[in-house]
């Protein structure tokens, strides 16, 4: 069921009239049905799984919170071994089929939607109720719930216990201000995936998928899946987050102007939060203070010196967290990569933060320099950029191919192909509509990144303005917006 | 006052849309001859009803038709009908009251193997049926899971097209528009006849078609249920339903393989129309 769908908007709108028409004690009961209808119409075959994931961390929440030793490891091991057999089984066998020249054939296997999202959601509430941040739920239904609820499960974000619990079961009134909020959060979304995402796919699908002809418009092709990748998930996000609005939950953000950031560590602060924040907290505290990462230390420090000593333990750690970032993105080579260069560049920046401070002093950047502010965001939006090539090319060979063809090859047109081949519109009526998208994305972010909340500041003008905005974003959908030849499907939908 | 105001602007916003998006569309969407078979179709009754793609609609004559079978014919073939499309045609013009005696279904392969393009045309076939319990099945067999952009503002799929707003104007407030006429389908390449049949003019067309072979495993799951709900409904409706296909014939393939081009698209289509009314048994 797209997002983008007549069916996804009519279940959307029958389930939060639904919502408030019932009696508010069986609220989020309905939400409940609503998700697993929802999840039933993706395809009734993957229910398995996310039943699975729902009975094998619900009882492993309780057998935790009774203080067993082996409640953890075991649940863990269930999930992320669910996770593991249908996701990277395929990826394992032809790894060793290339290595050892064996023909071990690869399974068929479901790759049930949002598995990854529900996996991390369910074992971070598992180690939560570990480490007794929050108590195991008693009744499975809400847990049921709290793991299935459907705006998010497709694409996150990723849901902590502890925050969403409380929203997500309690009563709540109808509100119409929260409906028009809602509303506004999901026009917007889709006005940054059909208007920016969708076209931008149209010269990045011809690009990466024609590279060897298209040899030098890998600038231009980067550049446009940095609009195609953000417009889609932040844009996803969106209208996820306008509907948890609508029905009163509230959910994590998951960007915060990630292109504003003004290092690579920033920018994981600001893109993906709810990963970055789930991997800080189940992954990196538990590497980077574990006993033998202090032994490690101590180790560098007596061989390495004292500054370096301290920082080479966070930079492993940094390392092996986007090591398992590449790895959660897909089971291929080019993913893993991607997750490497991030964590490299986070590890070194770590390693040579002290000389950076230094360096600054002596050529008297102060902190509030505005030029180097400025050539910090070019700078790591530069970086981003060449990590976009790993993420979207279909090899690491292709990925470096393509840089060094953007570089002796460049090439520069807003008609990339043949007038009408693969386009069914005009590519220069395409080239314009991105540029307009992101304009006026550009324009919120300043706006945004100052302190002030477009949202809010929209809810505090007269009614007149607030329609006024919405009928504009619905009619820039019509207007400029992508021909549906994708059929809405999201990028972080297939995870 | 407030609470009048908080009614009232929710209601004007709805209504500048569906303002907005009725005014885009008359102005936008051109006149199509779906409009003109489907009220064909919705206001008469024929012995045989010829449903299926292009190739139907420009190569199964009904003239010739009712000239060998002495039975009353429409073609309300035409491009991009799937499989989906020709059962709710169908449908829908026995539920108009105008069940035909027998269904002429043109199968073309190509449509058998290709899933349908969301274009101008995907949502204009659905567009022009006339309001009834069969278009609200056809909506959820057809619109329910496209775009939303493509149900509720299906002008979009024109909105590169502003300069032809006089044109369309000018025929959409014509009799020939009001009446359901085809006069303005006459043209270089082409003419409508009354009939439903799309008379091409060999040596105008300038279209290549490159055929693609079949392979079951390219075999779409919608048309293979829905021409067998299409076969089921005849059997209901005591309709008789004849399947005929319009081939490439091979000495065409041959000669366009050995010289290494695309098929010349009028050449088949008018070697066809030879083929397919001359040398056919047909409704035997």
């Amino acid at each position: 069921m797209s997002f983008v769908s007549v069916e996804f908007l009519a279940f959307t709108a029958i389930c939060t009239a639904g919502y408030y028409l019932i009696p508010k004690r069986a609220q989020w009961v309905w939400l409940l049905i609503f998700s697993y209808i929802y999840y039933l119409v993706q395809g009734p075959q993957y229910i398995f799984f996310i039943l699975f994931a729902t009975a094998v961390t619900y009882l492993g929440g309780l057998w935790a919170e009774s203080g067993s030793k082996a409640a953890v490891p075991v649940t863990l091991l269930l999930d992320f071994g669910m996770l593991a057999a249908v996701k990277y089984t395929n990826f394992m066998i032809g790894n060793l089929n290339g290595l050892f020249g064996t023909e071990i054939r690869e399974m068929r296997l479901l790759l049930p939607l949002g598995i990854s999202f529900y996996t991390f959601q369910a074992t971070g509430y598992l180690l939560d109720v570990h480490w007794k941040r929050v108590r195991a739920e008693r009744n499975p239904f809400r847990f049921a719930l709290f793991l299935s609820f459907f705006p998010q499960i497709l694409q996150g974000p990723i849901g902590r216990y502890g925050r969403l619990a409380d929203s997500l079961y309690a009563e709540k009134e109808f509100d119409m201000e929260r409906i028009l909020r809602g509303l506004y959060r999901i026009a917007w979304g889709f006005f940054k995936k059909i208007v920016i995402a969708d076209n931008a796919a149209l010269y990045v699908n011809t690009i990466f998928d024609n590279y060897a002809t298209l040899r030098g418009y890998g600038i231009l092709g980067v550049l446009m899946y940095s609009a195609q990748l953000y417009g889609d998930f932040s844009g996803g996000i969106d209208v996820v987050l306008g509907i948890a609005e609508m029905l009163g939950v509230s959910l994590d953000e998951n960007f915060r102007q990630p292109y504003f950031a003004v290092s690579i560590t920033d920018f994981w602060h600001r893109w993906h939060i709810t990963l970055g924040t789930w991997m800080k907290d189940y992954l990196f505290y538990p590497i980077s203070l574990s006993r033998w990462m202090g032994r490690f230390g101590k180790w560098c420090k007596t061989h390495m010196g004292k500054s370096t000593g301290r920082a080479m333990p966070i930079c492993v750690a940094n390392v092996i967290v986007f090591l398992v970032v590449g790895v959660w993105h897909g089971p291929a080579w080019h993913n893993i990569v991607y997750g490497l260069y991030n964590g490299l560049i986070i590890g070194i920046s770590g390693l040579l933060a002290k000389n950076y401070r230094e360096a600054r002093k002596r050529l008297g950047i102060g902190k509030d320099t505005r030029w180097f502010y400025i050539f910090q965001i070019l700078r790591t939006f530069v970086l981003v950029n060449i990590s976009w090539y790993f993420d979207r090319a279909g090899s690491v060979g292709q990925a470096f191919m393509m840089m060094k063809d953007s570089i002796l090859h460049f090439a520069f047109s807003i008609n990339v192909v043949d007038a009408g081949a693969c386009w069914s519109g005009s590519q220069t009526v395409t080239f314009c509509a991105i540029l307009i998208g992101c304009a006026v994305l550009f324009v919120h972010s300043v706006m945004e990144e100052r302190g002030v909340s477009v949202g809010e500041a929209l809810c505090r003008k007269p009614l007149p303005v607030r329609f006024a905005v919405l009928l504009l974003l619905v009619l820039s959908l019509v207007l400029i917006g992508s021909e549906p030849l994708s059929q809405g499907g999201f990028i972080y939908a297939n995870f | 006052m407030r609470t009048f105001k908080r009614v009232a602007i929710p209601i004007l916003f709805l209504a500048i849309l569906v303002g907005v998006n009725t005014v885009c569309s008359y102005l936008l969407i051109p006149y199509t001859f779906t409009r003109y078979k489907l009220h064909t179709i919705e206001t008469e009754t024929f012995d045989d009803l010829i449903l299926g793609s292009s190739h139907g609609a420009t190569n199964i004559d009904p003239a010739y038709v009712s000239h060998v079978t002495k039975r009353s014919a429409f073609n309300a073939a035409q491009g991009e009908e799937f499989p989906v499309d020709s059962y709710f045609f169908l449908k829908d013009a026995v539920t108009a009251g105008h069940a035909p005696g027998r269904v002429i279904y043109e199968f073309d392969p190509n449509y058998w193997i290709t899933a349908q393009e969301v274009d101008s045309t995907f949502s204009g076939l659905f567009g022009e049926m006339r309001m009834s319990g069969t278009k609200i099945q056809y909506f959820f067999a057809k619109m329910w899971k496209a775009d939303f952009r493509t149900f509720c503002a299906p002008w979009y799929f024109y909105r590169e097209q502003w300069s032809l707003i006089p044109e369309n104007l000018e025929v959409k407030r014509s009799d020939v528009y009001r009446n359901y006429g085809i006069e303005i389908f006459d043209t270089d390449t082409q003419t409508l006849e009354q009939d439903g049949f799309m008379a091409i003019h060999p040596g105008k067309w300038n279209d290549q078609i490159v055929p693609r072979e079949w392979s079951e495993a390219m075999l779409q799951k919608d048309a293979r249920k829905f021409f067998a709900m299409l076969a089921e409904y005849c059997g209901r409706m005591k309709i008789d339903l004849v399947v005929v296909t319009t081939p490439i014939p091979d000495e065409t393939l041959r000669a366009c393989a050995d010289s290494g081009d695309a098929v010349p698209c009028g050449t088949v289509r008018f070697s066809l129309s030879g083929f397919y009314v001359g040398t056919a048994s047909f409704g035997k």
